[in-house]
């Protein structure tokens, strides 16, 4: 299922002429990946990773913690980009990659 | 009408600040023992930040303190990083390295660590979201007003027609790189198969230190060099949004 969404993704990625749009088509596989990951660290029957007993069955944590560091890494990548719009759009005066060539 | 104006901004603002802030505080407090850490709680702190700043059109504090904050995290990590080579030969220390030691002294590791990266995450929001506004005229133009879309109309319908000349390349390539994409992934092997492995050993050493929240205790353990380089990356982004910006 995940891969369907992905696969979505990339497709916006390609064909999307508004370049916030190629970012939120990015948004869109960064959080199905991170997704993905959680599912894999699901166990049948186990309980959120906090340790109230010892002999209670959890899910990984280690997945957890790192799509924790994966969304940080995302947040930082999205800021950086829309500030390259931005940028672009004060020398420009438009997002659309097509206008953005004939000048 | 700008967000200052905007009733239900104002109401829930004043009725939700100290809830949150107290929310974040609860947060980070108990790092090892209940769901959260340093960094849900900075998150907290640094959205709070932004949404008061955006309510009342001003800076709440200058730009130097949550350099300050941000630069004290990452201060507290080289620290722990050299320490724990000194100490131990490993950086930080590391959580396998700790076995030996006592309960107390794994739970101010972790809680330092957390601290570093509640210090870095709230700094660095703030100062990513400043870093879009030059505040004086910016503010108005790109949060607070509806956007004024000017493009002219004649150089619009030529990018559409060549638009449209394009199109069906666009579309078949890009039919053929998902098509690649979906089936490379598909064929990769589960992850399940991966992880497993090593929740059992990092559930044993948990246990022996009386550290309860698994997931506060990884950035200790296994990860212990991702967060050092997640923190190094909000940094560098923190400095390339303000150069992008500032450019001229």
């Amino acid at each position: 299922m995940s891969i369907l969404v992905i696969a979505v993704g990339v497709f916006g990625l390609i064909t999307a002429d508004n370049l916030i749009k190629k970012i939120m088509c990015l948004a869109v596989i960064e959080n199905t990946i991170i997704l993905g990951f959680i599912r894999a660290g699901f166990r049948e029957g186990g309980a959120a990773p906090i340790l109230i007993s010892p002999e209670i069955i959890t899910v990984d944590p280690i997945p957890h913690a790192i799509m924790l560091t994966a969304i940080v890494i995302g947040v930082c990548f999205n800021a950086l980009a829309v500030a390259c719009i931005v940028r672009l759009h004060q020398k420009t005066g438009t997002v659309q990659i097509s206008e953005i060539h004939e000048l | 009408m700008t967000i200052k104006d905007s009733q239900i901004m104002q109401t829930a603002l004043t009725k939700l600040f100290p809830f949150a802030l107290l929310f974040s505080i609860y947060l980070f407090s108990y790092v090892g023992v209940f769901p959260g850490g340093g960094f849900q709680a900075g998150v907290i702190i640094g959205t709070l930040v932004v949404i008061v700043e955006m309510a009342l059109e001003r800076k709440l504090y200058s730009d130097s303190s949550f350099e300050a904050a941000e630069f004290t995290g990452v201060l507290i990590l080289i620290l722990l990083l050299l320490g724990g080579i000194f100490i131990s030969g490993y950086p930080f220390g590391g959580f396998y390295i700790l076995q030996g030691t006592s309960r107390p002294f794994a739970n101010v590791m972790i809680w330092l660590l957390s601290l570093a990266i509640f210090l870095e995450v709230a700094g660095s929001m703030v100062l990513i979201f400043r870093g879009f506004l030059t505040w004086e005229h910016e503010a108005k133009l790109y949060m607070l007003l509806p956007g004024q879309a000017g493009t002219e109309k004649s150089k619009k319908h030529d990018a559409s027609r060549k638009k449209r000349e394009l199109s069906r390349i666009t579309w078949i390539t890009a039919c053929i790189l998902t098509a690649a994409a979906a089936f490379v992934l598909i064929r990769y092997p589960g992850l399940e198969s991966i992880f497993h492995t090593e929740v059992d050993a990092v559930r044993e050493i948990t246990g022996e230190f009386g550290i309860r929240n698994m997931v506060s205790s990884v950035y200790l353990g296994p990860r212990v060099m991702d967060t050092f380089i997640e923190v190094m990356v909000v940094v560098l982004t923190v400095f390339g949004v303000r150069t992008v910006r500032r450019t001229t």
